[in-house]
């Protein structure tokens, strides 16, 4: 053993958990930041709740509870992240034996000690606890769903920073989650087991939303949210994860979805996504736009890039209008199609080529992008 | 920090006036969204800087701040305080300030306020400045926003509007000395380079770090003594203060105009420290880095120093000044 001196902080805990919990926060852990404490994890040990790992960029933060550690001597430490995780990898299997002492953590494991610099625990930042005030139940396929279904629709440009989450907002039963940057919309919604307390507002970072859909085991069936002042907070099985709260008043949704619209052709997702995908192979930065002719029984996509050449291909789709052309970003309609079950029949309703176009594959699920103006 | 009665003062009124006024804005909770910090001197701007963003994120009751968020605050480790430098060459990147107000607009992680310190402002590219610009025009809650600069002048009238601009003026040489000391450094030679800092905390510092004052006593020894060996001397400094250019420059490309910009500041510097000392002979002090001459002489000398001193000001060549200077003082002796 490396350790000298006295310790403030000892446990054991199974390698495996131990190298999965160090995992989960060294991907929340910054890379690189100005603040080197961004780049630790903290290891916390009580003798009541057990040993947490916690880590965070300011941005997204994880606290990550280790289910069968034994708690000798309570305490905690902060050491880089990325070399805590490197040890672990290469530990042998059995147990872990973590000891804080002068001012270093010793990893102890059958035939291997490392004894690995660290930070006093009160400068990491507090990650907030989960009161459960303003708290609801979710299950989890569902807010898995509907974060899959809206996250990848944020803004990424700088400019209107509440673009940049997701609005949450739950009204009774009725859970609802929007993103938007201007250009494309994405509503899913769904309904609660049991009516929360209080109705919640919130907008969210969608870092934190989409490590959540990320790290939702097939064994967790419910995730606990609350809004707190600052943050948002999901606890899911071993798992508590923070996002910060986006400051800003998000756009209201009247008159963009369109109500009504004249005409609308059903598809597969896939065959839906597999054209556009294949239109836009000849499509440019300078040219992103695919021509959409609608006529009865199928859909012709054309791209045309001056300086690359065209494309031009059929979907079949059920359709008995009158044939009709409108314009979109590719991408665009590519991005809400990929959550989409391959298989499922998708709606795109449209009215004219100066009208947004709403793309649906369930009552839950609104897609709405704007259109392109043709040469 | 005490004052010598023995009360707690709070330690935003080590900077005057102004810092008084900081003070009692923050016992009335009524910060603005953006402060423009304005004076001669670099590092004592940071501090001023540093210590109001520290009692901010202190959220602590009326009186002297105190506490873990204090303390980490104070060292530039709190996590809702955040700190935007050039990123390159000359210049704060539009990249790096949008990161920075993307922040903004994120609620603070651990308490009440969230605080941004962009130094220097006039860094800033202009579409940089316009973003932060769309960011006043509707503050994100809790956020407060520092900007440092030494030239306001170069600030657009758009920025300089929309901030609550605090001008500050030199620091006092106690103030200094207990910087320093909190720094590690000797509390009597702490002393030493305050009294010869002229109220500049970054001065003072690089009296410390870069033995300024052994160069400016070598420079003094040298120049009035009118030795044989004055040529080498004169031309070792000079290959010093150029390396220090070149030093600079080779760390990172295209920072040349920042290693120039060093070398006259050190250049500067030595006028500044060695202009005390002549000043203090005029009056009858005791002299440190020049002795043997008359009080007549040393007044001469000392309008010399000022020209100089206001010749580097103006941009010409740290070399040019420096032989010039000596070429003086060697007539000066005849």
């Amino acid at each position: 053993m490396l350790v000298r001196g006295n310790f403030d902080m000892k446990v054991t805990i199974p390698t495996k958990q131990l190298l999965e919990g160090v995992a989960h926060a060294a991907a929340v852990a910054a890379n690189k930041s100005p603040k080197p404490i961004l780049e630790c994890v903290a290891i916390r040990a009580d003798a009541t709740t057990g040993v947490s790992l916690e880590a965070t960029d300011l941005d997204v933060g994880m606290r990550f509870h280790i289910q069968d550690a034994r708690v000798d001597e309570p305490g905690g430490i902060v050491v880089p992240a990325a070399r805590l995780l490197s040890i672990c990898r290469e530990v042998d299997e059995g147990d872990t034996t973590l000891i804080d002492a002068d001012g270093g953590l010793t990893v102890d494991t059958g035939r291997s000690h490392f004894y690995v610099r660290g930070e006093p625990l009160d400068e990491f930042p507090r990650l907030p606890l989960f009161s459960g005030g303003r708290s609801l139940t979710v299950p989890a396929p569902l807010i898995q769903n509907m974060i899959r279904r809206t996250a990848f629709a944020t803004a990424k440009e700088a400019g209107r920073f509440a673009l940049h989450g997701v609005q949450l907002r739950v009204t009774g039963k009725d859970v609802e989650m929007v993103a938007t940057d201007g250009r494309r919309l994405a509503r899913a919604v769904g309904s609660l087991d049991k009516k929360p307390e209080m109705d919640i507002h919130a907008i969210i970072g969608p870092r934190g939303l989409n490590l959540l859909e990320r790290i939702l085991a097939s064994d967790v069936t419910e995730v606990d949210v609350a809004i707190e002042d600052r943050q948002a907070l999901f606890r899911a099985g071993p798992a508590l994860i923070i996002s910060r709260l986006i400051d800003g008043t998000f756009p209201s949704l009247d008159g963009v979805i369109p109500a009504k619209s004249d005409h609308a052709f059903t598809s597969t997702a896939g065959d839906f996504a597999s054209g556009l995908r294949r239109a836009s192979l000849l499509t440019t930065r300078d040219a992103m736009s695919v021509e959409l002719r609608i006529e009865p029984s199928s859909l012709v996509i054309r791209s045309r890039a001056r300086e690359v050449g065209e494309a031009k291909v059929e979907v079949p789709v059920d359709y008995d209008g009158a044939p009709q052309t409108v314009g979109f970003n590719p991408h665009y309609l590519q991005d809400a199609l990929k959550v989409m079950e391959p298989g499922s029949v998708v709606t795109f309703e449209f009215t004219n080529a100066k009208s947004p176009g709403k793309l649906s594959d369930c009552d839950e699920y609104t897609y709405v992008v704007m259109p392109i103006a043709l040469e | 920090m005490t004052s010598s009665s023995g009360v707690s003062t709070h330690p935003l009124t080590a900077f005057g006036p102004v810092g008084a006024s900081l003070v009692r804005t923050l016992e009335a909770d009524r910060l603005a969204s953006s402060y423009l910090f304005e004076g001669s001197d670099d590092e004592s701007l940071r501090e001023a800087a540093l210590t109001f963003a520290a009692s901010i994120l202190a959220e602590s009751p009326p009186g002297p701040p105190a506490g873990r968020a204090y303390e980490l605050a104070m060292v530039w480790r709190h996590p809702d305080l955040h700190r935007l430098e050039r990123d390159k060459a000359t210049v704060i990147s539009v990249a790096a300030l949008t990161g920075i107000l993307e922040q903004a607009h994120a609620k603070p992680f651990e308490g009440r306020h969230q605080v941004f310190v962009i130094e220097p402002a006039e860094a800033m590219e202009p579409e940089g400045i316009a973003r932060y610009l769309k960011t006043l025009e509707e503050p994100p809650l809790g956020t407060v926003f520092l900007l440092l600069t030494t030239r306001a002048d170069r600030l657009p009238d758009t920025v300089l509007s929309r901030c609550a601009r605090l001008r500050f003026p030199p620091l006092e040489n106690d103030v200094i000395q207990r910087r320093l000391v909190r720094d590690g450094v000797d509390p009597q030679e702490a002393q030493e380079a305050a009294d010869c800092s002229g109220g500049s905390l970054g001065r003072a510092r690089r009296i410390i770090d870069g033995g300024l004052c052994e160069l400016a006593e070598s420079m003094g020894a040298v120049g009035m003594r009118h030795t044989p060996e004055t040529a080498h001397v004169v031309e070792s400094v000079r290959a010093a203060l150029e390396k220090r250019a070149k030093d600079i420059a080779a760390q990172q490309e295209g920072e040349v105009d920042r290693g120039r910009e060093t070398v006259r500041r050190l250049l500067g510097d030595l006028i500044y420290v060695m202009s005390t000392d002549v000043r203090r002979v005029a009056v009858g002090d005791e002299a440190r880095f020049i002795k043997g001459i008359t009080a007549a002489e040393a007044m001469h000398l000392f309008s010399l120093w000022s020209d100089r001193a206001a010749a580097v000001h103006r941009n010409v060549t740290p070399a040019l000044i420096l032989f010039e200077l000596v070429r003086t003082m060697r007539l000066l002796r005849g």
